[in-house]
């Protein structure tokens, strides 16, 4: 269904140099299924950011918003409401669990059952340098596709969160783990430089751990056989250009050609729209191009 | 607002304060946190309050002067903060228990100036938890001698510890294949969850839901501290808990209720 897809003529106000626009509090940007697509709260289907590139958008970041984690009602004053503030999701002991989780003492043991007690990767992604992040095994492509990465390897297999936190947490000496997520210039060779860091990485692995680290006796060229290249919409995005260009904040409106997607930022050739910085906040999306995202492959 | 000054390190703030007041609070900070995930994003404050218990002062980003936000906290160092709110709410039948920043909060280095002294003297000694006669009780004595206070940070071979605490043996082993034992996605089945009720005793009954979810929260504590080594146990509901270890009930005393165990472990899948 796309009722959503309001004409601005049936307002009576703009000429419809939009003709399609959605308006929402906005969720997130997913690569579900490898595509980019803004989800909002609310509506069951997202936009569709594969059709917006090439076409131009208008983007308004209204002042109110909503919980920027589950999309209910929030006090003005805050990102996220009651509900969730206090919710395991948004403790230390997952933000950082190499040094904050108590896993033996957890005051959450339904949450560590459903959440932390699995086989957790450690990985290397290349930005604009590489970094180090863990994940739940199942959940890499996501994640890595959601952070912008160019490409990533996994270098570590962990029994659970805490002891991926570890690791990660001695490997963050090297190669810092919280990534900015603004447009960013790719590290020259991101590949050859990520092979490098993951054939280096073994000897940060904690002694008692080292049977964690699974690129152990792998050649360089093993090692560049197992680095994926991640999904993004940029190789058309001059990134100097782009990098250099201001992100919309609250109470903005800009238009522009949108010229490429990666992680959770939407790049025109004037403005970059960070989706991640505006969780649950109401955004109205004007474009020239189709919002509905397609059909899924019958092969998926 | 109160006149109230408030030790965050001798409160236990769901008994000593009272919803939507504003408090001056004096907090020794073992940690400061932001979340990277979250919109226009947040501090928090760690401390640990009188029951032991690991909290937080929660800065919002967006309703707290900058000055106060910026502020270059240092671990361990104790820091007054005026003007802070304190609510409560309740979801999936949990209550939380929340201390924010507001508009108007000021920071300073250090306990509040000493005029305030007596003052404060008079606020912890009148909050409802602590004994107010000389008879120390069984809480007070335990209190006093529960190490959990003074907390060092464990160092990376305790952490490991703690971290394969539950795994399997053969899992661990040194052998570089360290997750050959078990399946890399799916469920954790080896957790047992023990399952106990409060049962009320002597007559008592708790007024309702909201105080019953109090006597729990308190139970919980008691289980804690008259138990050797403090078992992880988890507020689930009013009046049911559950303990990640069996838990000897006839052992424990609780104010108003007796503890009722599993007839058998749950196990949970
Ligand atoms: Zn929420
Ligand atoms: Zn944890």
């Amino acid at each position: 269904m796309s009722g959503y897809q309001v004409g601005l003529n049936s307002f009576g106000s703009k000429p419809a140099d939009f003709p399609h626009q959605r308006e929402g509090h906005l969720d997130h940007l997913t690569w579900y299924n490898s595509r980019p697509a803004l989800q909002f709260f609310g509506f069951d289907d997202p936009v569709n950011c594969d059709a917006l590139i090439g076409d131009e958008i208008r983007i308004t970041v209204h002042d109110d918003h909503v919980c920027s984690s589950c999309g209910g009602d929030v006090d003005p004053d805050r990102d996220v409401c009651w509900d969730c503030a206090d919710s395991p999701l948004m403790t230390p002991c997952i933000w950082n669990p190499g040094t904050e989780c108590s896993w033996s003492d957890c005051p959450y043991p339904e949450y560590k059952r459903d959440a932390c007690a699995h086989t957790f990767v450690v990985y290397l992604v290349a930005k604009d340098s590489v970094k180090v992040g863990i994940t739940r095994a199942d959940r890499r492509q996501a994640r890595w596709a959601e952070q912008g990465a160019t490409h990533a390897a996994i270098i570590g297999e962990c029994h659970n969160r805490k002891v991926a936190g570890i690791v990660e947490m001695c490997l963050a000496e090297e190669y810092p783990s919280k990534a900015d997520s603004s447009w960013y210039i790719p590290v020259d060779d991101p590949v050859e430089t990520l092979v490098e860091a993951a054939a280096e990485a073994g000897e940060c692995f904690p002694d008692r751990l080292a049977g964690c680290y699974t690129l152990d006796g792998l050649s360089t060229a093993e090692i560049r056989e197992r680095v994926v290249s991640v999904p993004d919409r940029s190789t058309r995005v001059n990134d100097e250009i782009v990098a250099g260009t201001s992100e919309l904040s609250r109470g903005d409106r800009q238009r522009g050609h949108v010229v490429g997607v990666r992680g959770s930022v939407i790049a025109t050739e004037s403005f970059t729209f960070n989706a991640k910085l505006h969780a649950g906040t109401r955004v109205t999306l004007e474009t020239t191009g189709d919002l509905a995202v397609p059909e899924e492959d019958s092969n998926t | 607002m109160t006149d109230d000054i408030i030790l965050l390190e001798e409160a236990d703030v769901r008994n000593d304060l009272e919803e939507y007041q504003t408090y001056t609070v004096v907090v020794t900070v073992k940690n400061t946190y932001s979340n990277p995930d979250q919109g226009s994003g947040n501090r928090k404050l760690q401390y640990i309050d009188d029951t032991g218990t690991t909290r937080y002062l929660t800065l919002w980003a967006n309703s707290t002067p900058e000055a106060v936000y910026d502020f270059d906290f240092e671990q361990d160092a104790t820091y007054t903060l005026t003007e802070v709110q304190f609510t409560t709410n309740e979801s999936s039948r949990r209550v939380f228990y929340n201390l924010n920043a507001t508009e108007e909060t000021e920071v300073s280095h250090g306990p509040p100036e000493d005029d305030s002294a007596t003052n404060r003297q008079a606020i912890t000694s009148a909050s409802e938890d602590l004994p107010s006669t000389g008879v120390a009780t069984k809480d007070a004595v335990a209190e006093e001698q529960a190490p959990t206070h003074t907390r060092e940070s464990p160092s990376l071979d305790e952490h490991i510890d703690d971290a394969l605490s539950e795994v399997p043996d053969p899992a661990t082993t040194q052998t570089r294949h360290a997750l050959t034992a078990f399946a890399s996605t799916g469920r954790a089945g080896s957790l047992t969850v023990h399952e106990y009720e409060l049962v009320a005793v002597n007559g008592y009954l708790p007024d309702d839901d909201e105080a019953a979810l109090r006597d729990t929260y308190k139970a919980r504590r008691q289980i804690a501290r008259q138990h050797g080594d403090r078992p992880v146990v988890a507020v689930v509901e009013p009046l049911t808990l559950v303990a990640l270890e069996k838990i000897d009930e006839s052992a424990i005393d609780i104010d108003d209720f007796r503890l009722e165990g599993p007839q058998d472990a749950l196990p949970r899948l």
